[in-house]
């Protein structure tokens, strides 16, 4: 009876494991095809074409700032540095304790103008005062100072004051390309039976690189091994992962710092879920779902560049933190929308996109903590094998590492930004590292933050203290 | 008019329309100073140039702050904005900062270019 | 049996990672190869189209040039090397028009290999067919028209958009007879870029083509949009009346095309009369306040009947436009005190013009 039980249990895993495996190999394949296609695609739509015409669609950016007092100046120049012809920027201040209003007030000689009739679609904070540049050379930059309300409120009301087609939603400590915008507006430019309700693009960590008036001046690896290894972990996410999911139209998340969406959509949905902390993901759904009830055809789709740079978190600490929320995000927008689980009227994404997130993202630390567990207690009851668990172990690893140097060489074959054998050195040795040093503290941290949700434990975002790139997060 | 003694300077990150315009001036008698990376621009150096012709688009730049540099670091006659970007928008914001003697989009007329150049 | 599968699975997953270290340095090699030369090739071209333009062109003009491309190794053998430098050429043709097209033209012709775009337009891959297209348009291939004409309706996007390109540019105003009547819906992008180079080629609108078309009864809602940009883009102010009907149409996209155009036009009154009857016809409320927003930077008196009917509805959107609208005028005080009472619930209070 217990063989039987034994050899059930192994089954299991054995079962996900392959699968998991199939589904990495399925990914492989199609960020390659759909790499190959992007690139094939980007000849006939350049940059320039795009700077150079008139009839393209507006973009407003909005990036919510709290407590950024000491970089908020440079992000804000970086931000007002991007190239597109027809873009505003919206700084909406949550709120600060700090003098970033005072800052910005300062420095880009603003002044106040009334808001009283300004029509605010989406409920949020109060706002308390909307601020323009009497400087020509400010005068696409606005900024709106509200009450604390989280990040989400304050990306709702940079919505709700943008006038423009489009909106970005960003933050105002990331370093984002020139030419972002315009590479990112190509899909709505090229959109024709399926609407575009979103596009997102590559993020990048910028720590220990060499930042100038908050334009990137020279990529450089990051010092500390855990905030490289999360350039690997950034790199396989984005270039395999998102990129097979959007070759499908399976894209079920587009990165809260970097994303694209079209504002009549963002206000039918009522903006962004203030209630949830993974409200980034908590949105692509609902914007998917609300398609998907109005039966219109449309698309999530993905742009295969880095063209966002952000600082990841460098100390475990911090870094628990993040990835705790991001579970509780998880677990939050799952169970919210579970009655889109194997449900045909949401088609492909409630018969497979959302069973395979269940089981695959948000199922995989359990499963694995249990394989930890099964492990353990095999051992002491005698069933291992253990010629077999050895070779077993090491061909998975095998596995992983191959898959962290597929990621990285599509990634140097594809892209300019890590060019120096020694820069690849050190990614491919924090990526072989990973399991013994990184993978552990993420799985305790994703089962720190189910915990948290099962036993109902309040836990927040978290209060940002900026000193430039590469701060700490502390928990509020 | 007689050009020879006339200084002019070309800012453009392509490669491609800097020599072409660099050639232009050069052919109608001004001396041309021609640079595509701005952060090689000397804010030290005191030299006049009867006339600058400028992108408005560099790296690392936002267009409008860009221009009020060039007001502030430069000493120079006319000004002329030649890129390949849509300036519909910023024309006006760009005519507050300094008074630009003419813009122009590509595809550009280099024929009727130069024709106004010597005309001034 | 499980222990040697897995040995030999394991020897064969080390082997891969040894092959992918391999090919990830040469990758970066190659690619640190192509730069430099790109880089070389970008340089010498620039040197060498400022000179063709400016500089007297001698017997072994174009000898010498190909001398210095083939040093470079822009060679038949190197296809890339030749594809960057045609991208190069379409790049810098773009970027002038008179007399300097016809020379960049010129040159295109006289450097080899010839004939390499018509080539590509007879492969199977579309991204080939495409490029193809494209450079006989950029280069002025005039000869090609009808030949481009066959692939307008393509079943790629790309081949298609190239061709209805290339038609517009050897067509000009004629072309309209054909992409008024696309097979499949076209593109914000295919439509800016027709709009684009009509304007860049044939910059003097032609009223009797136009005139063809727009009284046509069976145009697709693409074919109208393209219209109604080229009516904005050249400024046609007599056929503005025929971007006004638009608002009428049943389709959103077209809707949202006419009130994106009327934007930027400069609206006489009779226009802005016009586009108010159309407003109660609209159904969707954000268009509604679209276009209550094209009344904006217009007199005030003159719209104020229009703006009474608006400010009784119950639509805040709406009733806020307005507002906005108004703020700054005369009116401003009073639409304040009526936006207050319908807060309240209260009725407006006496005397109030609005």
């Amino acid at each position: 009876m217990n063989y039987w039980i034994y050899y059930f249990i192994s089954f299991f895993f054995f079962v996900y494991g392959v699968a998991l495996l199939g589904f990495y190999i399925g990914f492989f394949f199609l960020a390659k095809r759909a790499i190959h296609k992007s690139q094939r695609r980007e000849i006939f739509l350049k940059v320039e074409d795009i700077s150079n015409a008139t009839d393209v669609p507006s973009v407003t950016l909005v990036a919510p700032a709290y407590n950024e007092g000491r970089t908020i100046i440079s992000n804000v120049k970086s931000l007002l540095s991007i190239q597109y012809p027809f873009f505003e920027l919206i700084v909406v201040n949550d709120g600060s304790a700090d003098d970033s209003l005072e800052k910005l007030i300062q420095k880009f000689d603003l002044e106040q103008k009334p808001h009283k009739f300004n029509v605010q679609p989406i409920p949020t904070a109060e706002v308390r005062g909307v601020y323009i540049s009497r400087k020509p050379q400010y005068k696409q930059l606005t900024v709106i100072d509200k009450q604390n309300g989280g990040r989400a409120d304050a990306l709702n009301v940079g919505i709700n004051f943008a006038t423009t087609e489009l909106i970005l939603c960003t933050d105002a400590d990331c370093i984002i390309e020139q030419e972002a915008v315009l590479k990112l507006v190509r899909p709505y430019l090229e959109e024709v039976d399926e609407e575009v309700i979103g596009c997102g693009a590559g993020i990048g960590i910028a720590n220990d690189s060499v930042i100038k008036n908050g334009i990137l001046k020279e990529l450089k690896i990051p010092k500390k091994y855990l905030t490289r290894v999360q350039v690997v972990e950034y790199i396989r996410a984005f270039l395999l992962g998102r990129m097979a999911w959007s070759q499908i139209n399976g894209l079920l998340l587009i990165s809260g710092a970097f994303g694209l969406y079209p504002r009549n959509r963002l206000i039918e949905v009522g903006g962004l879920d203030t209630k949830t902390v993974g409200e980034d993901f908590e949105l692509c759904v609902r914007l998917r779902k609300h398609m998907e009830e109005q039966n219109i055809p449309y698309k999530v789709v993905y742009i295969p560049e880095t063209l966002c740079w952000t600082e990841s978190p460098s100390t475990f600490d911090i870094f628990v933190k993040q990835r705790d929320r991001w579970a509780r995000g998880l677990w939050e927008t799952l169970f919210n929308n579970k009655n889109m689980f194997f449900n045909p009227r949401y088609k492909s994404m409630g018969l497979l996109l959302f069973p395979f997130w269940f089981i695959f993202e948000f199922g995989a630390p359990i499963v694995e903590f249990l394989g930890i567990i099964c492990i353990v207690l095999f051992a002491v009851l005698g069933y291992i094998n253990w010629d077999v668990a050895v070779l077993l172990f090491l061909l998975v690893y095998l596995l992983g590492c191959i898959f962290s140097t597929l990621a990285i060489y599509l990634y140097v074959k594809n892209y300019p930004h890590y060019h120096k054998g020694k820069q690849i050195i050190g990614l491919l040795s924090a990526a072989y590292l990973e399991p013994f040093l990184f993978h552990p503290v993420m799985l305790f941290a994703q089962l720190k933050g189910y915990y948290k949700k099962l036993f109902k434990i309040e836990s927040g975002w978290g209060n940002m203290v900026r000193k430039g790139f590469g701060e700490e997060e502390k928990e509020g | 008019m007689n050009g020879k003694s006339k200084k002019s300077l070309v800012l453009q990150e392509d490669l491609l329309l800097l020599f072409v315009l660099k050639k232009m001036l050069e052919s109608i008698g001004y001396q041309c100073e021609a640079i595509d990376n701005i952060d090689l621009l000397n804010g030290e150096d005191k030299t006049h140039f009867d006339l600058v012709i400028t992108d408005v688009l560099f790296k690392g730049h936002a267009p409008l702050e860009f221009i009020s540099q060039i007001k502030d670091s430069l000493s120079f006659g006319k000004i002329y904005i030649v890129s390949d970007m849509e300036l519909s928008k910023l024309r006006k914001s760009i005519s507050n900062i300094q008074p630009i003697d003419g813009f122009y989009e590509t595809p550009i007329d280099l024929d009727k270019f130069k024709n106004n150049l010597l005309e001034q | 049996m499980i222990e040697k599968v897995l040995e030999i699975a394991v020897y064969l997953a080390f082997g891969f990672l040894l092959l992918l270290w391999g090919l990830t340095a040469y990758s970066m090699f190659r690619q640190k190869q192509f730069v430099l030369k790109k880089a070389k090739i970008k340089l010498l071209f620039a040197q060498l189209i400022s000179e063709h333009l400016y500089d007297e062109v001698s017997k072994t003009h174009f000898i010498e040039i190909q001398r210095l491309l083939q040093k470079e190794k822009v060679v038949e053998s190197r296809p890339k090397n030749v594809q960057y430098l045609i991208d190069l050429m379409i790049d810098v043709e773009n970027y002038f028009a008179g007399s300097q097209q016809e020379k960049i033209v010129l040159l295109y012709s006289q450097l080899p290999p010839y004939n390499v775009s018509y080539k590509k337009t007879l492969k199977k891959d579309w991204h080939i067919i495409a490029r193809g297209i494209r450079e006989l348009y950029e280069m002025d291939q005039r000869k090609y028209t009808k030949y481009i004409l066959r692939f307008r309706n393509h079943s790629n996007i790309f081949v298609r958009r190239e061709a209805q390109i290339g038609i517009v540019v050897f067509l000009g105003w004629k072309s309209l007879r054909f992409l008024a009547y696309l097979k499949y819906t076209v593109s914000l992008w295919q439509q800016i870029a027709i709009v684009e180079k009509l304007n860049i080629y044939y910059p003097v609108p032609n009223l009797v083509e136009l005139d063809k078309i727009l009284n046509q009864k069976d145009i697709p809602p693409s074919g109208k949009e393209i219209l109604m940009r080229i009516i904005r883009k050249f400024d046609i102010e007599e056929k503005i009346d025929y971007i006004i009907d638009q608002l009428e149409s049943e389709n959103y996209d077209l809707r949202e095309t006419a009130l994106f155009c009327l934007a930027s036009l400069d609206l006489n009154p009779q226009n802005l009369e016009r586009i108010q009857t159309f407003y109660e016809k609209v159904p969707d409320r954000f268009q509604k306040r679209q276009i209550l927003l094209l009344h904006r930077g217009y007199p005030v008196e003159e719209q104020l009947v229009f703006f009474k009917k608006v400010l009784k509805s119950n639509d805040e959107l709406h009733l806020k436009t307005v507002a906005n609208i108004l703020t700054g005028t005369v009116y401003e005080k009073e639409v304040d005190l009526l936006l207050q009472a319908r807060k309240q619930n209260l009725n407006a209070p006496p005397n109030l013009v609005l």
